[in-house]
């Protein structure tokens, strides 16, 4: 073919995506405006509330934070007037309370007319706190960064020194602290010169450099620690139970804006303590807002930021928001479709963004059918849905698509992708396809997710009789199967915590292996017909934990300890899983079906919940979670609230306020279109077939079973592999195999000469004109502009053999990026 | 590098090192050079990195020559040019990168030490032209015995004096990182907190104090003769040396060792002249102890060397490493000889057989094992019971272990357990057995060595690598020399009476195994006696007859007086002549018989007198009798009380020597903490007088 003489200019011309923000917002204005005096605070707050100061090391930094009208935060500790009641009980330093004697006093704070009380409790004053590895030393190696990935907490340690993984097996580092090349590492008659110390200072020559300095409070805890012996505690010693980090969120108020964080410690043994000197201070976004090692915020350019403590196995985070300095804003008024669009909204007013306009029917057209049923739609839908004048069409378009069988196709695809369905040597093909038969089943009935999930959790019989029992079939490692269920059902990456405690979120290999041990006794055994296995529940087998070889009972991830005793482990699991009392079923289920909507999830990746990767918008993901569980886990009625929202149908073309925003679904993400519904499409629009192994000629795409079949399009394009549970297995990125696959290859040139679309129309003796608008409403659902069309006439014209010159023509809207997005 | 003890030099490169730069004022012409003021300094702070191991950015500051080659980065010293030296720029934080890495900038002294060296010129030794004095050593071959010293096996000479002043005494002892027997002597060396003692085994006295400013030793081996003591240490990180004593005078007679971490393991050959030494730099470095040059680099380890040994006919060097890797190479030519493959776990210590033909390593894998030398093989395996963390070989074949159970074990030659002592508080370290096998001295994570002896594994007493100060050392003798010295007494006493009593006892028997002999003194007074009494019974029996017959005769004689009388009264003459004749007749007769009468009365009073007599000397014989069958008696028991003399004898010998025993016992103890205050208070006296 001989196209790209003329084309480049096409294309360019006609199909160009990137729209340019809107000239005139007029909800918005936003011009700084100069600092003047400051507005008085709505609410005025100490954090921590309720401080205790036990013994004479006993030490609580405190916090006073201004709430104003505009949700600001600012933090006026040093601005504030700060009393005590009881001068003689406590006294302050660098916003620190320390203790003097037993007894009780108010902390007072006043700022700008607004003022709180925080009561204040000292206990044994005078009494010293012995030194303790637990709970003094091991925090200093987290904190002093001595046992992250990079360092000693490397498998192998560093320079021929190893610490756990941010302290996850504290006996383990005082063993190889004390006693695991005697002699080198602690000097216990003269501590201070101890290697440990004189590397930690930069005494001494030390790759990692200066971690603290001399005769600071984290010397000061090694030496008091060598100092005794350099003992390990007692198995009773109190350990953190819970930390809390504090002010809980802020909004910073231009950059240079500071806000001190508080870390507070509740420990087993129901004492607290202030670890704001021992936490581990991060933020996801230093652009925004830095942290620094003691704990202090200052802000940024304008955006978002999570900044997180890590202390002892947790890791805390408080948003926050950079807006500019003095930025005036006003929220436009926009209609709410429903729930969703008040939520969206809530977030974007915090954040002053104005959301993008509403998008036209025939964008929404496209982007429904795409979404719900994977097609484009028809010609004849066209017309319908664009004549349509009923106000309520958006709605009832939504309705008709549901009810579609494309709907149930794509979301067995979607769920065999996450099931892992394929052929293997585990798994016959036949078993193979009875399982993808089973599922198929169960959505095209809209069984209820936690019905389903629940079946197939607790399955036992053969692979054929019983095709669920495929889920243990498929993956027969205990160790993946425990991982895959959290990160399918709840979203979770909990791999982490198989050989360490998960560095950025709660889990701990107590968590993994309590778990894991849902998973213990599951019994296989083979039958008459090789091809078919029975998976049943054995009764027995136990996990034991790594470390120590503890048995481990199961324990719910986040939950409590079941009774198991006598019972199908897995059955019992199920049951709790896909439940209400499972906090993370119904959310991670919204979240997913999101985040096929919107291209990305409230939290994203779908299947990374974790602490240090909080939602976008807590509360619409909570809502989301909420509704599912109280529709009965109805699917379709969750996809009909998402696709009528305003939020779904708002324009790709941003606005001033939302064009860097990518987070909070101000506007409408372009997306590239998956594999097999492009696929689909391309079929669908050049009336050409498609022959897949196992499915009669003209199969869709999206019907393919078995997750090892594949072609040459469908691999360049990213089908999932289906190895993996992973929601990276679907690759979006485009790349250059893709885009010489459709220059050159066979599913562009040849499928529009097979079809012979143009060859009919031509026959039809219906005009050029029509034919090339056919093809618009085709492919892109729109009409062609009027540039468009008087240049494809002349080109058509020009080119002499009106068959090739459409041909040309069609293949180049295949080209498209319009063609390929989802926008 | 090797120095005689330069103890100006020494002095001069701690002062630098610590203080910095605020060089001695009577050195001020002196201009600063690398030797002595610069490789202090970057080793310290920089040779972590820019070592000749390691080489970071082609870089290496611990020899001069490398150093002024630059790395990869071109020229790091400019002679005369500081700010164009890269080595200055970067630690003053003029040019980056800023060195060290992530890390403040380092005190002003340490970078105007640095750059007045550069002004200077950058002059390697003082000067060039007064090279730094090598040592004259004793050490070289031919002038040493390899095996037993012909003479009295090296011990500290009282005369050399060496110190028994601690450097410092800590709150707390560290951790016993190295303990060594003298193979000869009895004497131990135990490492303390920079500084290594050296203990009497038997007395368990103090005999000296031997600095170690450097840090830690990690390792003390005694050489093969006994006469020289080897310590492997120093500080993390920042220096590793090898010192060499002189046992006898306690003089640092050789250092060598450049390293930029601590010492791990290290020896010194049996004929005195090279030296190996290893550590966290994964390099065996071999120096000739001539003159100090190193000779050879080992870098087949790849893990920190933890241990080596020279073999004790010097041809064979062993060395072992963090993960288990265990070579043995030819010691003059560092070529391999044999890899010995079984360990799975750090090696933590070597010791060879005396013949050479076996070496003995130890590991954290637990085991101990043993390896021939003919084909390096393994010949014999056994577990410690828990990791090993010490195994040596004493002199007469048999092994010591020490590990992480707490328990010093006694091994024969083919790994039988022989002795396992009581647990210690904490792991234990090192073991080693006194030069006679006599004692165990084992060392602990808390820093006690305690010590046994190995018949009866009892424990016997204690030595510490934390020695109080002499002053309080002597201040606590004076009541023990006391208690002992009371205790001596009391013994001697004790053996006084028993003497006595032995002399008792030995003039009896004498007299008795004489009377045995001639038992006449016995029965012949009982004889004579015997025979007076029948004299005497003979005598009164006669005496009696004479008077009875005595008697009679004058019973007749006075009737016979009486009769005369009565005729001569009847004779009536006339006339008056006759009558008077008659009555002048009469008157005679009367008086005769009266007479008579009168001798008569005597007579039978004598008579009287003599008749108890006799049976009085015959109850006297009876007696008499009686005592000779006495005396006869006593004679035929002689044997027998002569016989429960000598057994008394005997009983008594036995307590004698039992307390002579614990006289000696009580009179050496008391003799040696009288030694030792003497001593102690010596040391004192000198020291004062020395202030």
């Amino acid at each position: 073919m001989n196209h790209t003489k003329t084309l480049a200019a096409l294309i360019l011309g006609a199909m160009l995506l990137a729209k340019v923000p809107a000239a005139n917002t007029p909800a918005v204005a936003a011009a700084p405006v100069p600092p003047s005096s400051l507005p008085a605070p709505v609410k005025l707050e100490i954090l921590p509330n309720d401080i205790k100061l036990l013994t004479k090391r006993g030490e609580q930094r405190f916090i006073v934070v201004a709430s104003f009208a505009d949700g600001i935060t600012r933090d006026v500790t040093s601005e504030a007037k700060i009393r005590l009641t009881n001068p003689a009980a406590a006294k302050i330093e660098n916003n620190v309370l320390l203790p003097l004697a037993d007894g009780t006093s108010e902390l007072l704070a006043e700022f700008g007319g607004r003022a709180n009380i925080s009561q204040v409790t000292v206990e044994k004053a005078i009494e010293d706190r012995p030194i303790s590895f637990k709970q003094d030393v091991m925090p200093i190696f987290l904190r002093a960064g001595c046992n992250v990935g990079g360092c000693h907490g490397a498998a192998r340690g560093k320079d021929g020194f190893r610490l756990s993984l941010f302290g996850f097996d504290m006996d383990g580092d005082h063993f190889r602290l004390t006693r695991e090349l005697n002699g080198r590492r602690l000097n216990l008659a003269a501590p201070e010169e101890s290697l440990l110390l004189e590397k930690s200072i930069g005494k001494v020559s030390h790759t990692g450099g200066q971690r603290f300095a001399s005769g600071d409070r984290y010397w000061n805890s090694i030496v008091r620690w060598l100092e005794g012996g350099a003992l390990l505690d007692q198995a009773t010693v109190a350990l953190p139970v819970s930390a809390e980090l504090f002010p809980k969120n802020a909004v910073l108020d231009g950059k240079g804006a500071t806000q001190q964080m508080v870390v507070k410690a509740k420990y087993s043994d129901g004492t607290e303590r202030d670890v704001t000197s021992l936490a581990l201070f991060l933020s996801s976004n230093d652009t925004s807002a830095k942290v620094n090692t003691e704990g202090l915020v200052t802000a940024g350019d304008r955006g978002e930021a999570f900044v997180m403590a890590r202390f002892h196995t947790f890791t805390i985070g408080s948003p926050y928001i950079v807006l500019p300095k003095a930025l005036q804003f006003t929220f436009p008024k926009v209609p709410e479709n429903n729930y969703i669009d008040t939520l969206v909204n809530n977030k974007l007013k915090k954040l002053r963004i104005a959301p993008s306009e509403l998008c036209s029917d025939e964008e929404f057209l496209r982007r429904v059918s795409l979404d719900i049923t994977g097609t484009l739609p028809t010609l004849e839908e066209y017309h319908r849905f664009v004549n349509d004048k009923t106000q309520t069409k958006r709605e009832k378009l939504v309705d008709e698509l549901l009810g579609r069988k494309e709907f149930v196709e794509m979301w067995v695809l979607k769920w065999a992708e996450l099931l892992q369905i394929k052929s293997s040597n585990q798994v016959s093909y036949k078993a193979m396809l009875l399982y993808y038969n089973w599922l198929q089943d169960k959505i095209a009935r809209n069984i209820p997710v936690n019905e389903w999930v629940q079946e197939l959790l607790g399955a036992n019989g053969g692979t054929f009789k019983n095709p669920a029992t495929n889920y243990y079939q498929n993956e027969t490692d205990i160790l993946k199967v425990n991982e895959n269920v959290a990160q399918v059902f709840m979203g979770m990456r909990i791999q982490c915590a198989q050989c360490h405690n998960h560095p950025f979120d709660r889990w701990t290999m107590d968590d993994y292996y309590g778990f894991m041990a849902f998973f213990s006794q599951i019994g296989r055994k083979g039958t008459d017909d090789p091809r078919e296995i029975v998976v049943f529940n054995s009764g027995g087998g136990e996990v034991s934990h790594p470390l120590g070889g503890r048995q481990m009972k199961p324990k719910f991830l986040g939950g409590i300890q079941p009774d198991v005793a006598g019972k199908d482990r897995r059955v019992i699991l199920g049951q709790w899983l896909a439940s209400p009392e499972n906090p993370y079923f119904a959310t991670n289920l919204a979240n997913i079906v999101w985040n096929h909507f919107f291209g990305q999830g409230i939290i994203n990746e779908v299947d990374d919940v974790r602490i240090s990767n909080p939602a976008s918008n807590q509360e619409l993901v909570t809502e989301l979670g909420k509704r599912f569980t109280d529709y009965k886990y109805d699917f379709k009625k969750l996809v009909r609230d998402i696709c009528t929202s305003r939020t779904y149908q708002l324009s790709t073309t941003p606005n001033a306020t939302n064009e860097t925003d990518t987070r909070n679904f101000a506007k409408a993400g372009v997306r590239r279109i998956k594999a097999e519904t492009m696929l689909d499409c391309i079929s669908q629009v050049t009336e050409t077939k498609n022959k897949f192994p196992g499915l009669p000629l003209g199969a869709r795409a999206v019907q393919i079973a078995d997750g090892t079949t594949s072609t040459y399009f469908l691999t360049t394009f990213g089908r999932a592999t289906r190895e993996t549970v992973c929601a990276c297995e679907v690759r979006l990125e485009p790349n250059l195999s893709q885009s010489l696959h459709l220059i050159n290859g066979d599913v562009t040139g040849p499928r529009i000469s097979q079809g012979s679309l143009v060859v009919r129309r031509l026959a039809e003796k219906k005009p050029v004109l029509d034919i090339i608008e056919e093809f618009y409403l085709r492919t892109l659902c729109r009409k062609p502009t009027a540039v468009e069309k008087d240049r494809l006439v002349q080109l058509v014209a020009a080119e002499g053999n009106p068959q090739r010159a459409l041909e040309d023509a069609f293949w180049a809207i295949l080209n498209s990026r319009e063609f390929m997005f989802n926008h | 590098m090797i120095t005689k003890l330069p103890t100006f030099v020494l002095g001069l490169s701690l002062v630098l090192a610590t203080g910095i730069g605020a060089a001695d004022p009577k050195d001020k012409k002196k201009k600063i050079n690398f030797d002595e003021h610069i490789a202090p300094l970057l080793r310290e702070k920089c040779g972590n990195c820019h070592n000749s191991d390691k080489k970071s950015s082609g870089l290496i500051v611990t020899n001069y020559q490398k150093l002024m080659e630059g790395g990869s980065g071109g020229v790091a010293v400019k002679p005369g040019d500081p700010d164009n030296s890269p080595l200055y720029t970067t630690i003053t934080h003029k040019v980056e990168p800023f060195m060290p890495p992530k890390s403040p900038k380092l005190p002003d002294p340490f970078a105007a030490t640095i750059g007045r060296w550069i002004i200077e010129g950058a002059l390697e030794n003082s000067g060039s032209k007064t090279p730094l004095m090598k040592p004259k050593l004793d050490i070289a071959l031919g002038k040493i015995t390899r095996g037993r010293p012909s003479g009295p096996a090296p011990m500290p000479d009282p005369s050399a004096k060496l110190s028994l002043e601690p450097l410092k005494t800590y709150p707390r002892a560290n951790a016993v990182t190295a303990l060594a027997s003298s193979p000869w002597a009895p004497l131990i060396a135990v490492a303390g907190n920079k500084q290594v003692l050296l203990y009497h085994s038997d007395t368990m006295e103090l005999l000296g104090v031997l600095p170690f400013a450097e840090g830690i030793a990690n390792v003390l081996k005694f050489s093969k003769n006994g006469s020289l003591l080897v310590a492997g240490g120093g500080q993390g990180s920042a220096l590793g040396r090898v010192v060499v004593w002189n046992v006898k005078t306690g003089e640092r007679i050789i250092q060598v060792g450049e390293e930029t971490d601590s010492v791990l393991a290290a020896d010194i050959s049996p004929d005195q002249t090279l030296i190996a030494l290893g550590g966290p730099s994964k390099m065996v470095r071999i120096y000739s102890t001539k003159d100090g040059k190193l000779l050879n680099q080992i870098k087949k380890h790849t893990d920190w060397i933890t241990s080596l040994e020279f073999s004790p006919d010097g041809v064979l060097l062993s060395t072992g490493d963090r993960s288990g890797g265990l070579f043995v190479w030819e010691a003059f030519t560092a070529r391999e000889y044999y890899g010995l493959r079984g360990h799975t776990a750090m090696i933590t210590d070597i010791s060879w057989r005396g013949d050479s033909n076996v070496v003995a390593s130890s590991s954290e894998d637990g085991t101990i094992r043993l390896w021939e030398m003919e084909n390096g093989n393994q010949i014999k395996s056994w577990g410690h019971g828990a990791a090993a963390l010490s195994v040596r070989y004493a002199m007469d074949g048999q092994l010591i272990s020490a590990g992480r159970d707490r328990t010093v074990k006694v091994w024969d030659g083919n790994g039988g357990l022989k002795k396992a002592f009581p647990a210690m508080p904490d792991l234990t370290l090192k073991a080693v057995l006194s030069h006679d096998s006599l004692r165990a001295f084992g060392g602990d994570w808390s820093g006690i060595v305690d010590v046994w002896t190995v018949v009866d594994g009892k424990k016997v007493g204690e030595i510490t690598p934390n020695p109080e100060s002499l002053a309080n050392r002597t201040t606590k003798l004076i009541p023990v020399v006391k208690v002992a010295t009371d205790a001596a007494e009391a013994s001697r006493k004790k053996l006084a009476g028993v003497n006595l009593r032995g002399s008792t006892l030995a003039t009896e028997l004498a007299t008795l195994k004489k009377l045995q002999a001639d038992p006449s003194p016995m029965l012949k007074p009982a004889q004579v006696n015997q025979a007076q009494a029948i004299a005497r019974v003979t005598e009164a029996k006669a005496q009696l007859a004479q008077a009875t017959g005595m008697k009679k005769m004058l019973e007749m004689g006075a009737t016979e007086k009486a009769q005369q009388v009565q005729k001569l009264a009847g004779v009536k003459p006339t006339d008056p002549a006759g009558q008077k004749t008659a009555a002048e007749a009469l008157k005679r007769a009367q008086e005769l018989s009266t007479k008579a009468q009168a001798d008569l009365v005597t007579a039978k009073k004598r008579e009287l007198d003599m008749i108890p007599q006799v049976p009085l000397a015959e109850k006297n014989l009876v007696a008499a009798n009686a005592g000779v069958t006495a005396a006869q008696q006593q004679i035929q028991q002689l044997p027998k009380r002569i016989e429960g003399l000598v057994n008394a004898e005997k009983a008594l010998q036995t307590e004698r020597i039992a307390v002579q025993k614990e006289l000696n016992g009580t009179e050496t103890e008391a003799k040696n903490l009288q030694g030792q205050l003497q001593r102690s208070q010596e040391a004192l006296a000198l020291k004062a007088s020395k202030k």
